[in-house]
């Protein structure tokens, strides 16, 4: 029977929290990149002034009168730029549905991982070696973030969660994304805030969710929020109304002037979902003709997400946060096939991405954090799965992270009242280390009653 | 914000946008316009969730019958529509939380059984039994071929 | 066109906040009565509840229970074709303020049941109201209420009884209190095959409890008494009823007239009511309107205005999108009002929602090029139920009816653009920045 069990959220018994470090403050040292135009013209083998010009059809697309022409839609951008030059970027990548780090990031030394998990547990065969430990090794799928890892360029935090884990998908994830533990009316996500600290007002794309619908990750208060998952084609239209320039103008027109706050509300968001639409017309076109990218993308929902996101990125539109999500990872039974190929999508989507950013010049800038809203539970079930556990992992993926191992693995033996994982670290320790160290934000500022514990994971 | 294939000119309309669920099927049934009554079909709403299966109605009249399940659940679900005899007539594909899954089928009258075939689901309450019965004579279907 | 009075403009602007916008003519019908009576007729609605033709998908009525999202469009339909439209504004503000959402109840019978609860009492006493929802199987389900027994009380309910239905958030009581109101609210029972809603005594914690310093052996109803009679309730509802029609802050004497008014009739909401939509700050900046408009009100208001049934199920989604899901609320809390409707995502929904109602109405050829531009938007107006507009959007309106036409002299061009121009000129007034304010 594989008894998948529901939320223990009513015999949870507080767990010890124990710290791995404690650091000093980082701010980060960013190195120097090309800006996002630059490489814009590297990739899609335009020149500036061919962006320029495409820029200026729009323009003339768009209405003469327009209130934003396409100078003034690259000077938005780039005002956005300067304000926070050569701006550290901050990729959220969610494992939805509560990731197995223990077969994700394998404690082979541990003896009761063969114990726990005897039909579950990876073939030491098959176990790839993580470099400079000898008691952990990589699930096989992840061979494209394992050679990321020897090349220092990510950080391993195993046991992180909160303290008294709840194993409902729904709270932990609501937690995960608000950056609060516990319930909260309060609807915005953690780097929905830092966007309205950091951000302005006028650039719809300085967070933008790679999706369907909004991720609440993104959910601010006043800053504005891009939901783009392919930025090829994108656009506002009326049907049977071919000039579109026409609408456009009218619309822009209408738009302007002081009015009442609430009408200006909207006068600003009809600005934000015009401009944004001229923001990523440089992208349109043929998704299936794009260049090719120095190392191939998964065919998959992430692979083509992660393939976006380098383009938004590399148009340069000063985009901040991203965030990105891949489903499926509450494996209860047959997890050794799916989890495989999870991991393999997660992991060749991510070293993509990192070679394509990295040949657009923008490596040094940008940091991927993968995360899930809880791990699994040491003991495997007869349905060849895993229930819902506590103590998840998060890994950081970056050529400025700080690579290792940086939070403490408790180990399988001594777990907590649930048999679950002990945490060692909080989550929100590493969003307010990420925030400081990081996007360059005091932590207190968006995460509430926030401690003072950070670890050192930007170098 | 939308997101369509934006062809030179004219957009596509909105009702080409891309639906939000899952696997959010056109529910277009098509009613003959010819002059015999066509019975629309029969619609039963299933809601999923640990473990438990909250179907709209326990009565269904013969024919065609469309059901929806959505996963209100936080766990993977299915829905298949089994026959007394125990042959299951129909499955989704698995419903993940937040999505909605569409059958078609059509049904004789008799017992059945609506279940989730993700092991051990059934067995922690998801299922439920259903009673497909005659339809009252007045919308038998007569459709004539032809003419 | 007949040049609009003062008199409209208040009652266009009452239709909006306490309604779902005017139905063509509705707000001239209403402007007459001057600000008393028209108040007074949408306190005592009359008469039969909807107009107009009913919501039609696929050729047959709304299926709302064993049809998904045609809950949705129910509440929707309902909304546009109301004719005692603070009656059912009131529904949908209560539908927020007590917010269920069928995500977790998972019965369409159950959310309709609760809605008509709303419906039917949302104009009378508070106290019976609440007493209801106490009662009502979608709450009880929603808030775990059912269930909940001596021993293992669960909290959800009496949390969100003083958080969010009577007190506000910490505002004068303890999670003391809300501990021992749980206990207090333990015993009642729900049967999943019989679908039967319960009280059991055996299961109800019949000890004495200690809430807000009184001791008792207090039963459920106990607690709903105990927090209506809590002096911190009467100035917390009347003021969360203020924002639901005005987002401008309530004048402190306008407050306390609400208070005592509210406490001298018994918790009777019709009064406080009566107070707010007859109060002069409704009718402020009549032509800079104060107010986003919440998008089922968006959504009803455009069908109202054009007259159109509800005949596809993108509104659904629409409404998804726009961030208003009628039985979805998004948490307890309800939804986040004014500035919060509006992000990048939403007005393009809003948006869109616009085309539904342009789509397919004006063919190619049906306009000659003798039509003038003056003659282009007064034809907009008029089939979009003449709405108020900015000089701004006027202007903009009037150059762009020249311009969109300019030199389109070719037979072609003529048969597509003419009626083009008719199509955009009815989406910006449909859609427009001025369409989505009151």
């Amino acid at each position: 029977m594989t008894a998948p069990r529901r939320d223990g959220c009513n015999d949870w018994r507080m767990t010890r929290r124990r710290v791995a470090s404690q650091a000093g403050r980082m701010m980060p040292i960013p190195a120097d990149a090309l800006d996002g135009l630059a490489e814009f013209e590297r990739q899609g083998g335009l020149t500036r002034k061919n962006l320029l010009e495409r820029g200026a059809g729009l323009v003339l697309m768009a209405g003469a009168a327009s209130a934003l022409g396409p100078r003034a839609i690259l000077e938005s951008a780039a005002a956005q730029q300067a304000a926070s030059p050569n701006g550290a970027i901050l990729v959220s990548l969610y494992l939805d549905g509560g990731n197995d780090f223990i077969n994700t990031f394998i404690p082979i030394t541990d003896p009761q991982y063969r114990q726990r998990r005897k039909r579950i547990a990876i073939p030491a065969d098959q176990i790839l070696p993580v470099s400079g430990s000898s008691e952990f090794g990589w699930h096989p799928s992840m061979s494209g973030i394992a050679g990321l890892y020897d090349q220092g360029k990510v950080a391993v935090l195993p046991a992180v969660d909160y303290a008294q884990p709840d194993q409902s998908h729904f709270n932990s994830q609501g937690y995960w994304q608000r950056g609060v533990v516990g319930p909260t009316l309060d609807r915005t996500g953690w780097l929905g805030r830092t966007l309205d600290l950091i951000g302005t007002r006028n650039n719809p794309l300085q967070g933008v969710s790679v999706s369907w619908g909004l991720d609440p990750t993104l959910i601010a208060r006043k800053a504005p929020i891009g939901t783009v998952y392919e930025p090829s084609y994108f656009g506002l239209g009326i049907p049977e109304v071919w000039d579109g320039k026409g609408f456009t103008k009218l619309y822009r027109e209408a738009a302007r002037g002081s009015h009442s706050r609430a009408r200006q509300a909207v006068s600003q968001a009809y600005n934000n979902a015009f401009r944004m639409v001229d923001m990523l017309k440089p992208l349109q076109g043929d998704p299936n003709k794009l260049p090719p990218t120095p190392v191939e993308y998964p065919d998959s929902y992430l692979g083509k997400g992660m393939r976006n996101a380098a383009r938004i990125l590399g148009a340069g539109l000063g985009t901040r946060v991203l965030s990105l999500s891949r489903g499926g990872f509450d494996t209860h039974d047959d997890q050794p096939d799916e989890h495989t190929e999870l991991l393999k999508d997660v992991s060749d989507s991510v070293t993509a991405f990192q070679a394509d950013i990295q040949a657009r010049g923008l490596a040094d800038r940008v940091v991927v954090m993968i995360w899930s809203e809880f791990g699994r539970r040491p003991d495997d079930n007869d349905g060849n799965g895993t229930d819902h556990g506590a103590g998840g992992g998060l890994m950081l993926v970056g050529n400025r992270v700080n690579g290792g191992i940086r939070s403490e693995f408790p180990g399988l033996t001594s777990l907590d009242s649930d048999d679950n994982l002990k945490v060692t670290t909080e989550f929100r320790t590493v969003y307010a280390s990420l925030l400081e160290s990081w996007m360059g934000v005091e932590a207190s500022k968006i995460l509430p009653k926030m401690d003072s514990r950070r670890l050192p994971l930007i170098r | 914000m939308p997101q369509f294939a934006l062809p030179p000119q004219p957009p596509v309309p909105v009702s080409a946008r891309p639906a939000l669920s899952a696997s959010a099927t056109p529910l277009a049934t098509p009613v003959a316009r010819r002059r015999a009554v066509v019975r629309r079909p029969a619609r039963m709403l299933v809601f999923a969730s640990e473990y438990k299966l909250q179907p709209s109605r326990r009565v269904v009249p013969a024919g065609r019958v469309i059901i929806q399940t959505k996963n209100i659940g936080e766990d993977d679900h299915n829905l298949a529509v089994r026959a007394a005899n125990g042959h299951v007539l129909k499955v989704t594909p698995v419903i993940r939380s937040g999505g909605l899954a569409t059958l078609r089928l059509s049904l004789r009258p008799g017992r059945y059984w609506l279940v989730c075939t993700i092991p051990g689901h059934e067995a922690h309450g998801m299922v439920r039994a259903f009673i497909v019965k005659r339809p009252v004579p007045k919308v038998v279907k007569r459709v004539r071929k032809g003419t | 066109m007949p040049r609009t009075t003062k008199a409209d403009l208040e009652a266009e602007r009452l239709l909006w906040r306490a309604g779902f916008g005017p139905a063509p003519g509705e707000a001239k019908r209403l402007g007459r009565l001057g600000r008393r009576r028209a108040v007074e007729q949408l306190l005592a609605p009359k008469g039969r509840a909807l107009g107009g033709r009913p919501a039609r998908i696929d050729g047959g009525p709304l299926d709302p229970v064993n049809a998904y999202g045609h809950d949705v469009l129910w509440w929707l339909d309902r909304a546009a074709r109301t004719r005692h439209p603070l009656a059912e504004r009131m529904t949908l503000n209560w539908h927020d303020h007590f917010a269920t959402s069928n995500e977790k109840v998972g019965d369409v019978k159950l959310m309709m049941r609760q809605y008509w609860l709303l419906r039917n009492y949302g104009l009378g006493s508070f106290r019976a109201l609440t007493k209801r929802i106490l009662r009502d199987g979608a709450m009880q389900m929603f808030l775990d209420l059912a269930g909940s027994e001596k021993g293992s009380p669960n909290e959800n309910f009496a949390r969100e009884l003083f958080e969010l239905f009577t007190l506000g958030v910490n505002n004068g009581y303890t999670e003391r209190d809300i501990r021992e109101a749980a206990r207090a609210l333990t015993g009642f029972t729900f049967d999943y095959d019989t679908k039967r809603f319960g009280f059991d005594p055996d299961r109800h914690d019949r000890g004495v409890k200690r809430v807000f310093g009184k001791r008792g052996r207090f039963t459920p109803e106990d607690i709903i008494d105990l927090a209506i009679n809590h002096p911190k309730h009467a100035p917390y509802l009347c003021e969360k009823l203020w924002h639901y029609f005005t987002p401008l802050p309530v004048p402190p004497r306008t407050l306390k007239q609400m208070v005592s008014t509210y406490r001298r009739s018994g918790t009777e909401i019709r009064p406080v009511l009566r107070i707010i939509l007859t109060h002069p700050s409704l009718y402020a900046d009549l032509t800079s309107p104060h107010q986003v408009k919440p998008p089922v009100v968006y959504a009803a208001g455009m069908l109202r205005r054009t007259n159109t049934r509800i005949a596809d199920e993108s509104w659904i989604h629409l409404l998804d999108e726009m961030g208003q899901r009628p039985f979805h609320p998004p948490n307890v809390a309800g939804w986040d009002q004014d500035d919060a409707w509006l992000t990048p995502a939403t007005i393009s929904a809003r948006f869109d929602a616009a085309s539904m109602l342009v789509q397919k109405r004006v063919k190619d050829g049906s306009i000659s090029a003798s039509q003038s531009p003056q003659r282009a938007i007064a034809a907009a107006r008029k089939a979009t139920g003449d709405p108020q507009i900015s000089k701004r959007t006027a202007l903009a309106m009037q150059r762009y009816a020249v311009a969109s036409v300019k030199g389109r002299t070719d037979d072609w061009e003529v048969k597509h653009y003419f009626p083009e121009r008719q199509r955009v000129l009815r989406h910006v007034l449909l859609a427009g920045p001025d369409a989505q304010v009151c």
